[in-house]
């Protein structure tokens, strides 16, 4: 019976079967596999070998990757601002803009560059903060601020604050749709209500608003977190994690310790524990998407 | 008619749109099977035996790909593909194909890019086909090779890697600007702080020096750092050097070993045995805390002061902008670049171009130590080893491999760059080729000048040790911490990597055993 329908439904599952396969290739195996072998001590060209909790022994003494976690705080705390704030400004301006037109014109202007692979921007922040031949030194040089000009990147102080400041002014095309999504969703008659009540500009964004959004920032909330968590390509690009371990995390040490160290069983450790941090926050994230459901 | 139709569709075990999607899918399985994404020279003819060298020396495209063309001319039943390979991801493609023993893994490839491949195995040992005869010379092969590289390069006393050319680095310096300024190439290590005191007076950067982590562990901070520790270091030669009864002892270059500071080849074929040499950190005869490096960091950090502010957050490329447009005097950098800055120069407007040349690493002449002038700290640019596969594909591979290293095949190389106004790399290691005069004479700068032989940026270049030092040194130059600090954290750093280290080369840290590679 199920054969005979799956039968008949054959051509709907050649379309979900590459999808499916491509899944347990490249996400499934090997995060099955990074699970295994996090218990395992297996350097490069070498064999894996059972060694049970020894890694996450090493992880809890490791310096360097306690250090990273410092950073990684810091970081997500920053981003989530990033995220959760400037999007929101933004999306509340372009919504209470009453030419329609503007507001559409805008709107796209803010989500053209969606278009542009991340590390290009990465890489462009890069040049901006390069000490020597960067826009923000010559800029602050042409307005007379030469006192302040520094390698953004190469200094203790500065450098996780200048990694921070990539993206300025933060307005994620993603965040925004996703707040604009949300405001247009407030029902009509909520809104009339508000009027009628004499709640308008910020009391309406305080009392109605946010309230209704939540759900939208609790994904957003997740989301954030969950790329933070995993990214190391931009730290990579940018800093390599320094000056020192200024600007490591724990995901750039994972990658040092497989991909420089050859140290694929402890950096398969530490993935396991990223994944499971991000594995709770998914967990988290289901839960606040269905909120968002009800709440919209 | 319709309801026929209709009813013909349904009974389509596949519709039209499932079959395309289909044919689509299957195709991009293919091309994702199928395709390497290499650049390749030339496809391999089917029946003919096929040797493939893999390269990411862009800059002897040609000259390799003339090569290979004359080689498959002398034998007819064998062809050969050159792949010149992107840099990025360069290691990792080839350590997935090589450690899996994949068809696709090269024949011949730049194995500086696979530190401890030889003694895992995975790497043919050349040692038995130095001494036989060359065909294509009718001499040794090992007369047309650099002896001093072929035992800098060794692996637990075998031949496994052949360099073509070398990389050393030198100072470069705005000729110009030292006329403007009333000033002269330095000859010591203080005439040069001396001058470059006076550079900075006129209001110019001294040095543009990259500072980045990357720099510190594979450029220019890790270079200098590297002629500073190996002069200091000089001394302690006879130490860590195989004594009889050691398993790689050779009396021809150990047994009459006297060390003389001022020739800086005086040490060149001396054999250290590298379990001596991790034994001397583990038992503390050698102490990154000693005041011998607590000098020559100092020296360094004195050094720094000339540096362009902001050099920790410095990439090379920001550091030869500085010296490109005039705003530092003085950079320090590699052979290569000669080929790139001539390039660079011809592209700036007239007014905007200057006169520039080298001068060597000048020799410090105040010291509470005896200190030997600096040497260089390069390697071979292009260096070659053989992935192990059948004894019949090993011949073959030599073969074409001492067709390459032929003074016929420099002279070759070099020609084709210069025609395609590519690069070369360094003084060439194979005698032969005739470099363009003024290309001769600056190379000049990085020649005669001896070659590292201990010198201490990490332990042995084992990446765990060399990042972990990265961190301190960065965190002392930046000032963060002081110098004894530094040195302290070095020490723990190079105790911890001993072990490390003789896992991966499979040492049992007793000199007189040889160790096998891991089978």
């Amino acid at each position: 019976m199920i054969l005979a329908a799956l039968w008949r439904h054959r051509a709907s599952y050649l379309f979900l079967l590459p999808t499916f396969l491509f899944l347990a290739v490249f996400n499934y195996l090997p995060a099955l596999s990074g699970l295994y072998h996090a218990f395992t001590e297996w350097e490069t060209g070498g064999t894996a070998h059972w060694i049970g909790l020894d890694n996450f022994r090493q992880m809890a003494g490791d310096e360097f990757l306690r250090l990273s976690i410092v950073n990684q705080v810091i970081l997500l705390i920053a981003n989530l601002i990033k995220t959760l704030v400037v999007p929101l400004i933004v999306a509340e301006m372009l919504f209470h803009l009453r030419s329609k037109r503007l507001q559409y014109a805008l709107r796209t202007t803010l989500l053209i560059p969606m278009v542009v692979p991340g590390m290009v921007g990465v890489l462009l922040w890069g040049f901006i903060y390069d000490p020597n031949i960067g826009l923000l030194n010559n800029a602050l040089t042409a307005l007379g601020l030469k006192g302040l000009t520094r390698a953004w990147l190469g200094d203790w102080h500065t450098a996780l604050p200048a990694v921070i400041g990539v993206g300025f002014p933060w307005i994620s095309g993603l965040a925004l749709l996703i707040y604009l999504a949300g405001l247009i969703a407030i029902p009509q008659d909520v809104l009339d209500s508000c009027a009628v009540d004499g709640a308008s500009g910020w009391k309406r964004i305080w009392n109605v608003d946010l309230p209704l959004l939540r759900g939208q920032m609790r994904l957003l909330a997740a989301l954030t977190i969950i790329g933070t968590l995993q990214d190391f390509g931009s730290l990579l690009v940018l800093t390599g994690g320094g000056p020192g371990l200024a600007t490591h995390v724990p995901a750039l040490h994972m990658y040092y310790e497989a991909f420089r160290f050859g140290h694929y069983g402890y950096a398969s450790a530490i993935g396991f524990v990223l994944f499971l941090t991000i594995l709770a926050f998914t967990v988290a994230n289901m839960r606040f998407a269905r909120s968002a459901v009800e709440l919209g | 008619m319709i309801m026929q139709t209709r009813k013909k569709k349904r009974n389509d075990p596949v519709p039209p749109l499932g079959r395309l999607f289909a044919l689509l899918t299957f195709l991009f399985i293919i091309v994702l099977v199928g395709g390497d994404g290499n650049l390749r020279a030339q496809s391999p003819a089917s029946g003919k035996a096929h040797i493939v060298l893999s390269t990411v020396s862009a800059n002897y495209r040609e000259g390799l790909m003339q090569l290979a063309q004359e080689y498959e001319r002398l034998h007819p039943g064998v062809s050969v593909t050159v792949q010149i390979q992107p840099v990025n991801g360069y290691e990792t493609w080839l350590r997935t194909q090589i450690e899996s023993k994949s068809d696709a893994a090269p024949d011949i490839y730049n194995i500086n890019y696979t530190n401890g491949y030889y003694e895992r195995g995975l790497l043919v040992n050349l040692t038995p086909f130095i001494s036989a005869q060359n065909p294509y010379t009718g001499k040794p092969w090992r007369d047309n090779l650099d002896a001093q590289f072929l035992e800098k390069y060794k692996s637990g006393g075998d031949v496994a890697t052949i360099p073509l050319d070398f990389i050393e680095v030198a100072f470069f310096y705005n000729k110009g600007l030292f006329a403007r300024l009333g000033l002269q190439p330095p000859h010591t290590w203080e005439e040069m702080l001396a001058t470059a005191q006076k550079v900075k007076a006129a209001g110019y950067i001294p040095f543009a020096v990259p500072g980045d982590t990357d720099s510190y562990w594979s450029g220019a901070v890790g270079w200098i750092f590297r002629f500073f520790t190996d002069a200091y270091m000089r001394d302690a030669v006879p130490q860590v050097m195989a004594r009889p009864g050691d398993w790689d002892y050779d009396p021809r270059k150990n047994a009459d070993f006297h060390l003389n500071g001022n020739d800086p080849y005086n040490d060149a074929t001396v054999v250290v045995n590298p379990e001596r040499l991790l034994l001397a950190v583990r038992d503390r005869q050698f102490r990154m805390d000693s005041p011998r490096f607590r000098e020559a960091y100092r020296k360094i950090a004195e050094f720094a002061q000339y540096w362009q502010p902001g050099f920790n957050g410095t990439s090379a490329n920001s550091a030869y902008q500085l010296f490109l447009t005039q705003k530092a005097a003085m950079m320090i950098n590699t052979s290569t670049t000669i080929a790139t800055l001539a390039r660079d120069m011809d592209d700036l407007y007239p007014q905007d171009r200057f006169d520039w040349d080298l001068f060597p690493i000048p020799p410090m002449t105040q010291s509470a130590f005896h200190i030997p002038p600096f040497r260089g700290v390069g390697g071979a640019g292009v260096v070659f080893g053989i992935v192990k596969k059948s004894d019949e594909q090993t011949q073959r591979t030599v073969d074409f491999l001492m067709y390459l290293t032929t003074p016929h095949a420099t002279q070759t190389l070099v020609a084709q760059a210069v025609r395609a106004r590519q690069p070369i790399n360094g003084p060439m290691l194979i005698p032969g080729a005739q470099l363009p005069e003024q290309m001769a004479r600056r190379f000049s700068a990085f020649e005669h000048r001896g070659f590292e032989k201990l010198s201490f940026r990490g332990l042995a270049d084992e990446q765990e040790s060399v990042w972990k030092w990265t961190v301190w040194a960065q965190r002392y130059l930046d000032g963060r911490i002081s110098v004894d600090d530094c040195l302290a954290h070095y020490q723990q750093v190079m105790e911890e990597a001993v072990p490390r280290v003789a896992r991966q080369m499979n040492y049992d840290l007793d000199p007189r055993t040889k160790d096998p590679p891991k089978p």
